[in-house]
């Protein structure tokens, strides 16, 4: 496709972090097969912010999963920062997760164990970083995305908003590439979700993160800087966002949306 | 219906409940194994009556601590039960909201108690009785005799009541359940969390404070029992019991908090790979199960005591048994151990003049072929009390306890003369002493009293008796002057044969006399033979028939000539009868206690694994690889289970010392080495259930996480 070539024409310049590459996904075996995703071709680079939306069962979340390597694609291929993911082997895909990703959960995944600090430090620990160092960055992040007031207190104490935002801090603590984002705002009520939204658009915009966000919600989708929408496993627009306002930009989403939801019978 | 849904409960239930079936299968076989002891010993060939009077009582005692026994195998069974239970309330929960009724839903659960209950019973039973086979040629060894006719035998009244013992056990365990699931609301049946689950933590300074108490409180119960030296049951004795019972709850609540505050305050340490996540873990569980940790610390420190304490006895009563039997018979002749005797003895003292040779010889025909030599010790009281050599010696009290001291110093002197102690001596082949006019020796083979007697046998030191300045002869002799079951000589004096002569002019009768006899045959043909001079020579009064078999029953007990007999043979016999009580005592008690605790730690530790599952796949998400995680979950496995055993062993090594200090070591027994085995052996058992415990936790989390994902 054109974007292919845009790729290896800008190669230097605004390098692509992540490229798919004719992905495809297939559950089950003889008789009943499920095609999750079919020949995905996508290509994002650093320091987007990237919205898929797609209705239930389109396979975006296993899109996700595949370029997360929690599940393997099938068909074609992942490449990451130059790194073919697909062909990882096991031992190495968690050191790869652990390296180069970072996780917003829609029930924000955090141990119910340990304390917000611990939480947001356990993506530091897993690397190995200096103890020193750790309680330093962690503090400061806390302080940048406003959750210090937390931090002493366990996960079940926390409203889902703060929970979502310690997660946050935790995808980002560890300068990770990517960061892969499935129905963050899934699980709260509309005002922790625009706290939440404004947060992930600051480690955008201001610390240069990479975001890939999987959401039904159109008002999420619209803080992103390009919108992919998925239906049936396939691709089927690229919504970017320029210099747009916020609210024309979630018109045009929600224009595609309805096409998608009214177009039940159009295949 | 319900029995089939009850039936693949279980079945799918198979790996939670396999480590506690097994443990109940166990359970049930040690209980009636040792109930049918009794049964067994018909097999044996002719048993002396002491050895059938240890039978007895070891009977007797099983009975006794099969209670004890049923009891903590009835904990294990209920706490597994009602903890498997809890663990599947939404499958309750789902049955209830598909409307089964609650008396449906009941009756699957007693099903399932009764096919597992029946089950275990069944096995274990069978197992019960291939041990019980194996226990009763263990049996025939310890008591030495043998079993030359072997019958397959089984007990039903070992069986009757195993089946009773654990059926009540069962039918509480169900009720127990049931009504569990018929209070709780279905809500909560059906809520992911349990209710009470302590997953953060909450007090912590006062969880440190009281960290710091528990160890001050334990450190008092360990001071309190040193004062009271397990001698009796006083005061000190309640109240180490009861501060270390609440010294332990106190340790248990309080050291998670504790080892948290320690830990998040030293970054360094904490802040590496997962070991937050472990920590956390490990404190959460603790918190929660507290009490139940408590009570297996308590339980463990029973068992490892009572296996301890068990095999010291075990060296004190049969370890030395070769050294105090050397004499092949004493007879005892002594007025003081009658309340108001017939004063005719006194004739029959002077008849013989004393001579208990003379008086049993002449009664009997034989007398010369079953004796090969004898020699007679009368003891001779002096005039004078023990006070008088203590007072000469310096640094008494570092010795010995006050106590003790003040006691032996109100005790008056008796003694012996030079030429029958030597005689005595002889027999057994040891060297005797070479008195001067005016010296006095000590003998002595009680290990506690060693230093006292070095120090009184000096040579300036001086003892007056009957007039006659007498001076220590320098070094301390160490020969038994009879046979008994213990060493028994306690600093006894011997003198030169004029002092007796002088004594003697006061006084008639000694105090006590010894008679020391060495067979021609062996013992066991010399035993019956002296038996029946015994019988012949004083005889039982009134016609009277003997009790039993045994030689203290054959003649009429009188203050001379013979008050007691003690033969080497039946000390010996005794000695191994008492060796095969304490044994199986503590094997049986100890074991059991053992088993079930560890199968409780195991099936927690089991379940909670299980309840984490969905960490343990975070974490896999997080980029946490295989073996970080099972790492962790090895440490986890490791502390939980060694946490109480810890605590049980410092509260057993405290009992242990002290009772090793007042007891074992006053009397020279040193049973660190059988102490050592058994503890061993408990560690090794231990060690069994963790090992198995981390294997199936480790393929439990495996395949959880290498499923997929969460999504």
């Amino acid at each position: 496709m054109s974007e292919k070539m845009a790729v290896t024409a800008v190669a230097g310049s605004s390098a692509a972090l992540l490229e798919l590459s004719h992905v495809g996904k297939i559950y089950g075996g003889k008789g009943v097969i499920t095609t999750a995703l079919d020949d995905v071709s996508l290509t994002v680079h650093k320091g987007e912010f990237v919205a898929i939306m797609g209705p239930s069962g389109s396979g975006k979340s296993t899109l996700l999963n595949c370029v997360s390597t929690i599940d393997s694609a099938t068909s074609g291929t992942i490449t990451l920062g130059g790194r073919d993911i697909t062909r990882l082997r096991r031992a190495e895909l968690a050191n790869f997760r652990r390296d180069e990703l970072g996780f917003i959960f829609q029930d924000s995944n955090l141990l119910d164990t340990l304390t917000g600090f611990e939480n947001i430090a356990l993506a530091l620990t897993l690397k190995g970083e200096h103890p020193h160092q750790i309680e330093q960055s962690v503090n400061e992040l806390a302080r940048v995305l406003g959750v210090e007031e937390v931090l002493q207190k366990y996960p079940q104490q926390m409203s889902g908003g703060q929970r979502q935002r310690v997660a946050a801090a935790r995808a980002i603590v560890g300068n990770p590439k990517l960061i892969l984002a499935d129905e963050p705002t899934g699980a709260l009520d509309s005002k922790s979700s625009a706290v939440l939204l404004e947060v992930l658009e600051s480690m955008n915009t201001r610390m240069g993160a990479t975001i890939l966000m999987v959401t039904h919600d159109a008002f999420a989708a619209s803080y992103s800087t390009r919108t992919v929408f998925v239906r049936d496993g396939r691709l089927f627009n690229d919504l970017s966002r320029g210099d747009t306002p916020r609210k024309e930009y979630y018109q045009r989403i929600m224009e595609v949306m309805a096409f998608l939801g009214g177009d039940l019978d159009a295949r | 219906m319900l029995v089939k849904l009850a039936l693949r409960n279980v079945k799918r239930a198979g790996r939670d409940y396999a480590i506690y079936f097994i443990t109940v299968v166990l359970g049930v076989a040690l209980f009636y194994a040792f109930n049918a002891i009794k049964s067994q010993t018909v097999l044996f060939d002719a048993m002396s009556a002491d050895s059938a009077r240890m039978l007895d009582l070891l009977t007797l005692l099983i009975r006794m601590f099969s209670i004890v026994v049923a009891c903590v195998l009835g904990f294990l069974v209920v706490y597994a039960n009602r903890f498997l239970i809890r663990r599947r309330r939404r499958e309750f929960g789902t049955y209830l909201l598909l409307g089964m009724s609650a008396g449906r839903v009941s009756r699957v659960l007693l099903c399932e108690t009764i096919l597992v209950g029946l089950a275990s019973l069944v096995v274990g039973l069978a197992l019960g009785i291939a041990m019980s086979q194996g226990l009763s040629f263990a049996t025939a060894a310890l008591m030495g005799t043998t079993m030359t006719k072997y019958r397959f035998i089984v007990s039903p009244d070992a069986i009757g009541l195993t089946v009773l013992c654990f059926v009540v056990v069962f039918m509480v365990s169900a009720l127990v359940d049931v009504i569990y699931i018929r209070r709780c609301k279905l809500i909560t049946l059906l809520s992911a969390r349990e209710a009470n689950e302590h997953v953060g933590m909450v007090h912590v300074p006062l969880r440190v404070v009281g960290f710091v108490v528990a160890i001050v409180i334990l450190g008092c119960a360990y001071w309190q029992l040193s004062i009271n030296g397990l001698q009796q049951a006083d005061v000190h004795f309640w109240a180490a019991t009861v501060l270390m019972i609440i010294g332990t709850f106190l340790f248990f609540w309080s050291v998670a908090g504790f080892v948290i505050f320690a830990l998040t305050h030293a970054k360094g340490v904490y802040l590496k790979g997962i070991r937050m996540f472990t920590v956390r873990q490990i404190a959460s569980k603790v918190n929660t199960a507290f009490v139940s940790m408590s009570v297996v610390c308590v339980m463990l420190f029973f068992a490892l005591t009572t296996a301890s304490v068990g095999m010291g006895l075990l060296e004190l009563f049969a370890g030395n048994i070769e050294q105090t039997t050397r004499y092949d018979a004493s007879i005892v002749a002594s007025a003081e151990l009658f309340y108001k005797p017939d004063p005719s003895w006194q004739d029959t003292y002077r008849e013989f003049n004393g001579d208990i040779e003379a008086c049993l010889s002449s009664r009997a025909d034989n007398w010369d072929s079953v004796v090969r030599k004898s020699a007679q010790t009368d003891f001779w009281p002096a005039g004078v009390n023990y006070q008088e050599l203590l007072d000469q010696i310096q640094g008494a009290e570092a010795m010995k306890d006050a106590q003790t001291l003040a006691s032996m110093g109100k005790t008056e002197i008796k003694v012996i003369s030079e030429s029958q102690y030597n005689a005595c001596c002889e027999l057994i082949g040891e060297t005797g002493v070479q008195l001067a006019a005016n010296q006095f020796a000590i003998d002595n083979t009680i290990v506690g009293y060693d230093d006292l007697g070095k120090a009184m046998s000096k040579n300036d030191v001086s003892l007056e008796i009957a007039g006659i300045m007498l001076y220590g002869y320098g070094s301390l002799q160490c020969v038994p002057l009879d046979t008994t079951a213990m060493s028994d000589v306690a600093l006894q004096i011997i003198v030169p044969d004029e002092v007796v002569t002088s004594l003697r002019e006061h006084t008639e009768f000694p105090a006590y006399t010894h008679f020391n006899i060495m067979y021609n045959g062996d013992r066991t043909q010399g035993d019956s033979a002296l038996s029946k001079i015994l019988a012949k020579a004083v005889p039982l009064k009134d016609g009277k028939t003997p009790l039993t078999d045994g030689i203290e029953d054959q003649f009429q007990r009188t203050p001379w000539p013979v008050t007691n007999v003690y033969t080497g043979h039946a000390m010996a016999e005794q000695a191994s009868g008492l060796k095969m009580v304490i044994t199986f005592l503590a094997l049986y008690i100890g074991f059991v206690m053992l088993v079930a605790t560890a199968a409780v730690l195991a099936i927690q530790q089991l379940s909670e694994t299980a309840d984490s599952l969905q960490r343990y796949r975070r974490l896999s998400d997080l980029g946490c690889d295989m073996k970080q995680i099972l790492g962790s979950l090895r440490i986890q496995t490791i502390v939980y289970f060694c946490a109480p055993l810890v605590l049980a062993a410092s509260h057993t090594i405290c009992a242990v010392s002290v009772v090793s200090a007042t007891l074992f070591a006053e009397l020279g027994v040193n049973p660190s080495g059988l102490i050592g085995i058994s503890a061993f052996t408990i560690v090794a058992i231990y060690a069994v259930y963790l090992i198995v415990t981390y294997q199936l936790s480790k393929s439990i989390v495996r395949s959880s996480v290498c499923q997929g994902s969460v999504l």
